[in-house]
């Protein structure tokens, strides 16, 4: 009896995981999202080559964030980070209105591998401090999100040098990844 | 197909580090940059490149060398404009003695950094920025390119041969008629820039002014007649450009005229070639 209470408070106290990859074109602001993230301030990165990984409490949850280099040649290198993903954080530089193609083809890339078809899409509209930025309703017409069958998406207006949208971003992901579980 | 868009990324590489300023970081001098602002043609560390990244201005297309994929037009600006010239603009005034930051302070960087674009506290007052002549002189580029490809290929076909060929098209025999007027033009009124004349003078007098004025003299005349009303005035803006592209990076101080003009074409001559060179490669 004992021990089947404790085992109780055990599972009540233990924290969920969630693994979390975050991909975009290159400086779209996905280093500066994870660090605001995890250290709560704007620092300034240098491009990744490689990747970058940290965990962030929120709400209980601890989420594994991968936030991999989006360089034109490492994009190919994407793909080994798929496996075992619930969550994909997709960020839009939203200034950016030049390669919001090019940023669409790699998203629609991404998830029609099989190990991503399960995966919830976060998209990140970063940038949104910038005058005359695409809108989060252009940018999912853009991305033609309205396209996807099978997949749970949602489009999240940001600024990671300020902070804003990134928590809002997390909070639909724990939501979303319980209504999944149930 | 992928390998040979390798090939020619180590092709530009090598073309740019044959310029020794190109094999440091244009602000903060470290060692083998492989990252660039495409924008302003310029060659950085990669520390410099996230702070470039980072800055608020309209000039920061920030790539890898080593692992971005770039453009014909990006690789021309990058081998035409170069760490060199474009900080004999953005560094005009800088003091000789200024000591830079390193990347070890990234602060301190950030701020010189920020001092030199955005602020733009250091830059030459007298010349244009180097990545706007390049992109005035795209504008004029079809014609730069027939001027070079001569140079480039001399066993090729010459430039000559060509427009005969394509005479019909009056568009493309405009373009040589506005070279020659350039030099006719240049003579006449501006002394001061009797180098670059010679220059356009002694590459295209040669063979082509001859033949020329034997050949096709009697249309052209007859056509220039009728443009000069009209086109005087840009005619006359890319001719400045021109010189200014050569006068402002290219050629030293006008001093011993001949001396130099025998240098300024050593010069001139490379850059060209690299220029068609790369645009070779990358347009195939």
């Amino acid at each position: 009896m004992g021990k089947a209470i404790s085992k109780l408070f055990r599972k009540m106290g233990k924290k969920k995981e969630m693994r979390i990859l975050m991909l975009g074109l290159d400086a779209a602001g996905k280093t500066t999202i994870l660090y605001k993230l995890k250290l709560g301030q704007s620092v300034t990165t240098i491009p990744t080559v490689g990747f970058n990984v940290e965990t962030v409490q929120y709400k209980k949850i601890k989420f594994n964030v991968w936030d991999v280099g989006g360089q034109d040649k490492i994009r190919p290198l994407w793909r080994h980070y798929f496996t075992g993903t619930q969550g994909l954080i997709y960020v839009i530089d939203s200034n950016d209105r030049a390669r919001i193609d090019e940023a669409k083809s790699e998203l629609h890339k991404i998830l029609g591998d099989r190990e991503m078809s399960d995966a919830l899409l976060l998209v990140f509209a970063n940038k949104q401090d910038l005058p005359n930025v695409m809108t989060p309703a252009e940018i999912t017409e853009k991305l033609e999100l309205h396209k996807l069958r099978d997949r749970n998406w949602f489009v999240q207006p940001s600024c990671a040098t300020n902070g804003e949208g990134l928590f809002d971003g997390l909070n639909w992901l724990s939501s979303n990844i319980k209504k999944k579980k149930k | 197909m992928r390998r040979k868009k390798e090939d020619r990324r180590k092709e530009l590489l090598k073309e740019l580090r044959k310029t020794p300023e190109n094999e440091k970081c244009a602000d903060c001098q470290g060692i083998n940059p492989e990252w660039a602002n495409l924008s302003l043609g310029i060659l950085l560390c990669i520390d410099c490149a996230g702070i470039h990244r980072s800055l608020k201005m309209k000039h920061k297309n920030v790539k890898s060398l080593v692992y971005d994929s770039f453009s014909s037009e990006d690789a021309s600006r990058l081998l035409y404009i170069g760490n060199q010239n474009a900080n004999k603009y953005w560094e005009a005034r800088l003091s000789s003695r200024f000591v830079r930051p390193s990347s070890h302070s990234l602060d301190l960087l950030k701020q010189f950094i920020h001092k030199k674009y955005v602020i733009q506290k250091f830059i030459s007052k007298s010349k244009p920025p180097p990545h706007k002549i390049f992109k005035k002189l795209q504008n004029s580029q079809l014609e730069l390119s027939k001027h070079f490809l001569k140079k480039q290929n001399p066993n090729k076909k010459p430039v000559e041969n060509l427009i005969q060929k394509v005479q019909p098209k009056n568009e493309k025999k405009n373009l040589i008629d506005f070279s020659l007027d350039k030099i006719q033009s240049n003579k006449e009124t501006q002394e001061n820039q009797e180098k670059n004349v010679g220059l356009n003078h002694e590459n295209v007098s040669n063979d082509k002014v001859e033949e020329k004025d034997q050949k096709v003299a009697n249309e052209k005349q007859t056509e220039n007649e009728k443009k000069e009303g009209k086109d005087e005035n840009p005619k006359n803006e890319s001719n400045s450009i021109l010189s200014a592209f050569y006068s402002g990076f290219n050629l030293k101080e006008k001093e011993n005229e001949n001396e130099n003009l025998h240098e300024d074409l050593k010069e001139i001559d490379s850059k060209p070639v690299s220029f068609e060179y790369i645009l070779s490669l990358y347009d195939n």
